[in-house]
């Protein structure tokens, strides 16, 4: 059975898309199948995940005119991917109209029921749907066809705005789809070692909740190297780590062939700290899929009593 | 975060506070089509490691990562984290005494200590440096 599993917040640059693809590449990479859906204009997924920039007009046609998307599979070992890009722009264009007009849409969630993975007989287990900051429709859109929603923030008082923003169109949200689950919030980009930090930020998140999710335990560490040297190369967190040995051997086989090592392309991260965040991300996928496995257990439990 | 800037969203979360605003796109988005089990499996997703077939080959690729790393092909043949890599016990050996890669091991190690020690070495001094603040000698 899917989870439809939004990533939101209503600030820009708190790691969105970034996550997004971690989470995606770390439980594809365990077997699971997942479905990524990018509904951010900007697109910027295809950088993370290595298969450049769209237009994103599949998905946008979807939307407003309920047309078959087209997917992008095999973008890793069972996980596809619906891009994004310039043309969702238009989404919110097409809403307006049609509601000055009193016509509906079909919205998100039929166009990705739609979409089942290639050569099994089985659904995805997860779609993750990266959303775009400043576009309330697009926004609304994703919360009215997910089960749950993800927030990442930084610890800057800005990307608390940005968690009001995100609580107004979910609560908004919640009238079309009731469904709809905070199963928790994310620090993201925290220096490593910040442990104090972590703590204090984390206990405000926790009082600014109130109780209705968690501030999931693991942090993502920020690394600007490693960050430059994903992006660069289209490389998720674990496969970073998987380079950086091929990487070490490399430049031990110049070395021995008398030849110079760094010829412009080495990585700029250290293996140590690709191996750290690809922990990171480990943990997080870990922690994210036992908060929906509680939760419908705690939903199961409800339903009997 | 100061505590007295800090709201409380969690009625807005559990739908006990409404919102300020309703839907923007309420009017306009039909009953959502529901087409799975809304009751799910215990084992479904958290502690599913490996799945029963193996993952269908990667196929139509959009286009080929940039740079020199092909994301795809590390993604079709990096096992999952945890799995040993298979390197017979000779290479290990060899591995292990090649006097470059014992170079590179020194030197990764030698990297962490002066990182733990650049580490204690600020605590230690901003420690010192703060102590007279601390003891209301400086103001």
């Amino acid at each position: 059975m899917r989870r439809v599993v939004a990533i939101a917040n209503g600030k820009g640059g708190v790691g969105k898309t970034t996550l997004t693809a971690g989470l995606a590449g770390q439980a594809a990479s365990e077997g699971r199948r997942v479905l990524v859906v990018d509904t951010d204009p900007q697109g910027n997924l295809g950088r993370d995940l290595g298969y450049g920039l769209q237009d994103g007009s599949s998905l946008g046609l979807a939307i407003t005119h309920g047309l078959p998307m087209e997917v992008s599979r095999g973008v890793r070992n069972g996980l596809d991917v619906v891009p994004g890009g310039p043309a969702l722009w238009d989404v919110g264009a097409a809403f307006t109209s049609r509601g000055a007009r009193g016509a509906s849409l079909p919205g998100l969630r039929p166009a990705v029921d739609r979409v089942r993975p290639e050569g099994t007989d089985k659904d995805y287990d997860l779609v993750l749907v990266d959303t775009p900051p400043g576009e309330p429709i697009l926004q609304e859109l994703v919360f009215a066809a997910s089960d749950y929603l993800i927030i990442p923030t930084r610890s800057d008082e800005a990307s608390l705005d940005g968690l009001v923003v995100v609580a107004q169109r979910f609560a908004a949200a919640r009238t079309v789809n009731p469904d709809l689950t905070l199963l928790g919030v994310v620090l993201f980009g925290v220096r490593a070692g910040s442990t104090r930090l972590i703590k204090r930020v984390q206990s405000a998140l926790d009082e600014t909740l109130g109780g209705a999710a968690p501030v999931f335990g693991t942090s993502i560490r920020y690394l600007e190297s490693a960050a430059v040297d994903m992006r660069g190369r289209g490389l998720l967190p674990h496969e970073l780590e998987q380079v950086h040995h091929g990487d070490k051997s490399l430049r031990i086989n110049r070395l021995r062939e008398g030849v110079k090592v760094d010829t412009g392309d080495s990585l700029l991260s250290r293996e140590s700290s690709a191996a750290r965040l690809a922990g990171d991300y480990s943990a997080l996928a870990h922690e994210v899929l036992a908060a929906i496995t509680e939760r419908e257990r705690r939903s199961r439990v409800e339903v009997a009593v | 975060m100061t505590p007295s800037s800090r709201p409380n969203l969690g009625g807005l979360f559990t739908g006990s506070t409404p919102p300020e605003r309703s839907s923007a796109v309420a009017a306009q988005l039909g009953p959502r089509l529901v087409t799975a089990s809304p009751v799910a499996e215990p084992e479904d997703v958290a502690t599913q490691d490996v799945p029963e077939t193996e993952p269908a080959p990667a196929v139509g690729n959009p286009a080929a990562p940039r740079g020199s790393g092909s994301a795809r092909e590390l993604g079709a043949t990096v096992p999952p984290l945890g799995a040993p890599a298979p390197q017979s016990s000779v290479a290990v050996a060899l591995e292990f005494i090649d006097p470059l890669r014992a170079v590179e091991r020194y030197f990764a190690f030698l990297q962490v200590v002066l990182d733990v020690n650049r580490r204690v070495a600020i605590a230690v001094t901003s420690a010192a440096v703060s102590l007279p603040r601390r003891a209301g000698i400086w103001r």
